[in-house]
């Protein structure tokens, strides 16, 4: 059976997030992040244990609020749910935060160090 | 005398040269006719491009004078809130999104990235709106200033980078 529009969405989010491919910011709430899209926006939170997914209209109004336990009885498996959300979260603020970003530079960085090294090493 | 002369044209076939010269006379004109149509067709194609290309600009132009309008008034909302004009700042709040919803929606023909930004601030600007006001409404100050002006700053910082775009734009035109 298909999944219900939300439990695809979700799944694409997070698929999209995991791989570095969506870009999210922070918000004026530490604990939501918000990737826009032309228009569309979407915010992941925590709040407590638990995690949820709002989609926002075009004018910036509430459209759907989801957390991992309404998304865990729409795929019928409520610990898949919560690890999809804790995922999507975690790399959000990842994402939000630029880490991944700093810390390819900063190897980047490291590598050509290293190889300023091996330039010094004579033949 | 007639005898005679139509003896000529029968002796030098005057007739058929005439006909052969009427028919490259008509095709000449008939070519001539169709060059002046082709001609007045381009012109008017000309006219309806370079008034498309000049509509173009203007709305380019249009655009890249909002958007500087937007990035003051972000700037004049970090200094409201600095200075806590809360009830100032959510009308300011709600003026400017609904400014940047009619920005977006004038301008289909900017890239799906440039609408994501717009679209970005405008949801910032709701998420603060419902946040100082629901922090009003429980008799509180509404929290962490520097973090509200860290956002918006963020939100400069995409709208210049936009702006830097549509300006770049703008004079590919010329």
């Amino acid at each position: 059976m298909a999944d219900h529009p939300t439990v695809t969405l979700i799944r694409k989010l997070h698929e999209r997030t995991t791989a570095g491919r969506l870009r999210w910011e922070e918000t004026a709430d530490s604990s939501v992040f918000q990737a826009a899209f032309p228009d569309y926006a979407v915010q992941i939170s925590e709040r407590g244990e638990d995690y949820y997914l709002r989609i926002f209209d075009s004018e910036g109004g509430l459209i759907d609020d989801i957390g991992d336990v309404e998304l865990g009885s729409l795929i019928g498996n409520p610990r898949e749910a919560l690890v999809i959300l804790r995922e999507t979260f975690t790399n959000a603020r990842r994402s939000a935060k630029g880490l991944d970003r700093a810390v390819r530079s900063i190897l980047d960085a490291l590598g050509q160090d290293d190889n300023d090294e091996d330039d010094d090493i004579p033949p | 005398m007639l005898d005679r002369l139509y003896k000529t044209l029968d002796l030098y076939h005057l007739g058929d040269i005439a006909s052969v010269l009427g028919l490259i006379v008509s095709i000449v004109g008939f070519i001539i006719t169709i060059w002046g149509v082709w001609r007045s067709k381009t012109a008017a194609q000309r006219a309806e491009e370079s008034s498309r290309r000049t509509h173009e600009a203007m709305t380019a132009m249009q655009s890249i004078v909002d958007i500087s309008a937007v990035l003051a008034a972000l700037e004049e909302i970090k200094r409201l809130h600095r200075a806590s004009e809360w009830q100032l700042l959510l009308v300011r709040y709600g003026s400017l999104r609904a400014k940047l919803v009619a920005l977006k929606a004038s301008r289909p023909k900017l890239k799906e990235t440039q609408h994501a930004v717009l679209q970005g601030t405008i949801q910032h600007l709701a998420n603060l709106e419902v946040m100082v006001d629901r922090a009003l409404a429980a008799s509180k100050t509404p929290p962490n200033v520097p973090r509200l002006n860290s956002v918006i700053s963020d939100q400069i910082d995409k709208l210049t980078e936009l702006l830097t775009q549509l300006q770049r734009e703008e004079i590919g035109y010329g």
